[in-house]
């Protein structure tokens, strides 16, 4: 299985050949005004924006389904408690809820054409090349290719425990056992970092992750970021309209 | 010939206290292949950490390729001439393509992007993998990492391989294309290995390694066929060489490789 967020990157589609750095920096700028969103209306607008990405990505929604199963989980909760909680009555909480819950749906489906289109590493370049501090960027970097690793000792440690009788129930031994087992699992990410850390300064690595690529953008890249950052002047300006 | 490694009285103990090497002296000559065995935490993997100045910044006792190793900078200096295939390809491949791996030691090397291109085509290629350049490496299998790793080092055109358990995990195909590798690369090799079919391949000399004292060193036959100095050393002589043994006790042909 691979599950990782570039897998169609080599595709082709008007998004997939567009600069990195364009992308990137016109979809943050979007993403900026999704979030600046008060109003239902800009909400839809924002989600249907979204959705007009990701048709313009190619990219399979079978594997957008598969990525928003976890979010819309934790995007629903809002649905469910801001119509109890919120001081302006249920009906008020329901529209704030439905506002973030569609927003939240919005900025999920605008990043996964925005990092899909094009291979990881190289949307890191593409983030080195905006400017963003080196360190953060080569701990995203880390961050990303390790988590396989630590997601496949999980599953060891997980059929290591099965192996021997474990069976999850709500009960303190369950608790326990998964308690050592997080712990585990942070100590050895730990030692692996040290060695890590080794292997890069072994192969002459001081403090600054040397990269090179060959980034090229010309007008179709300008105009299509253009009409990106458009895109989010306008959702914000329908919103302000809306909401006065 | 001035010795390519040159150890002496190297005494290391970990942060904690914990006893690592003990006292040791080595002196390595160029092309040769040095094979460390020893039981684990004899140390083998501590000296090769030591070599290179990961375990503390300044290793006075050491001189490497006629460098003394009394300045960050000599060490600095050294690392881009040895070079430390790690047991874990998982702690050596830290990058998200087969390229930015193998690319990482020469662009730390200062070197122009068609050179560092070039030497990456050269290091696939001569561990087999060329093509590989955009693969993902937690997609590789066990010897392919191995491989991937190699090419790392490679890479850097070191004068010195220092190889930390080298066919460790590895199915047969996968450890006789690293014995092939291993056999291939012209300058010094350090092995550290709890293989000793790969000891009887490869070495030029075996040094035993005891709780980070050298018990040791020799002959690969001389040291792989003393029972009892592998025995007190918490180690076995293979089985193969246990008939070998037997049967020069009874008079009957040469040995391994005669």
């Amino acid at each position: 299985m691979h599950p990782e967020i570039d897998r169609f990157a080599h595709l082709d589609s008007p998004l997939h050949r567009l600069d990195p750095r364009v992308k990137i920096g016109a979809f943050t700028f979007f993403l900026v005004a999704v979030a600046l969103v008060r109003g239902l209306l800009g909400a839809a607008l924002a989600l249907t924006l979204a959705l007009v990405w990701l048709y313009l990505s190619r990219i399979p929604l079978s594997f957008t389904l598969g990525r928003l199963k976890a979010v819309v989980g934790f995007l629903a909760a809002f649905l469910v408690l801001l119509p109890l909680t919120h001081p302006g009555g249920w009906q008020a909480g329901l529209e704030r809820g439905g506002v973030i819950f569609i927003k939240g749906l919005a900025m999920v489906l605008t990043v996964i054409p925005m990092f899909g289109t094009t291979p990881f590493n190289v949307s890191m370049k593409a983030l080195a090349g905006l400017k963003v501090p080196a360190r953060l960027v080569t701990m995203i970097l880390f961050a990303y290719r390790y988590l396989f690793v630590f997601a496949e000792e999980t599953r060891t440690m997980q059929q290591a425990l099965k192996a021997r009788g474990f069976k999850a129930r709500s009960n303190w031994r369950t608790l326990a056992a998964v308690g050592n087992l997080v712990g585990l699992m942070v100590v050895r990410a730990f030692e692996h970092t040290e060695r890590i850390y080794q292997a890069m300064v072994a192969r002459g690595f001081k403090e600054k992750f040397g990269t090179f690529y060959e980034f090229s953008w010309g007008w179709p890249d300008a105009l299509k970021g253009a009409v990106i950052v458009l895109a989010a002047v306008g959702l914000v300006g329908v919103d302000h309209l809306w909401l006065r | 010939m001035a010795a390519v490694i040159e150890i002496n009285n190297l005494t290391f103990n970990y942060e904690n206290g914990t006893p690592a090497l003990a006292d040791l002296s080595l002196s390595v000559q160029p092309g040769e292949t040095v094979v460390f065995i020893g039981p684990n935490g004899a140390g083998k993997t501590t000296l090769f950490l030591y070599i290179l100045g990961l375990l503390i910044q300044v290793p006075r006792e050491l001189t490497v390729l006629k460098e003394s190793l009394t300045s960050a900078r000599a060490v600095e200096a050294v690392r881009g001439r040895v070079g430390l295939v790690f047991q874990n390809p998982d702690d050596q491949l830290f990058c998200t393509t087969v390229f930015d791996d193998v690319a990482f030691g020469p662009i730390n090397q200062g070197l122009a992007p068609d050179q560092v291109k070039a030497r990456v085509a050269q290091s696939l290629e001569a561990v087999g993998l060329t093509g590989y350049d955009q693969r993902v490496p937690h997609h590789l299998s066990g010897g392919e990492k191995r491989r991937v790793g190699l090419a790392t080092i490679f890479a850097m055109t070191p004068e010195v391989l220092l190889l930390d358990e080298p066919t460790s995990s590895l199915d047969p195909r996968g450890r006789r294309e690293v014995v092939r590798l291993l056999k291939e690369f012209a300058g010094t090799k350090l092995v550290a290995t709890h293989d000793f079919e790969l000891a009887l391949e490869v070495a030029t000399r075996v040094v035993l390694l005891h709780k980070g004292r050298i018990r040791a060193d020799g002959p690969p036959l001389e040291i792989l066929t003393d029972e009892t100095l592998l025995k007190n050393s918490g180690l076995e002589m293979p089985l193969v060489l246990r008939y070998f043994v037997r049967l020069r006790e009874g008079g009957v042909g040469g040995g391994p490789g005669t």
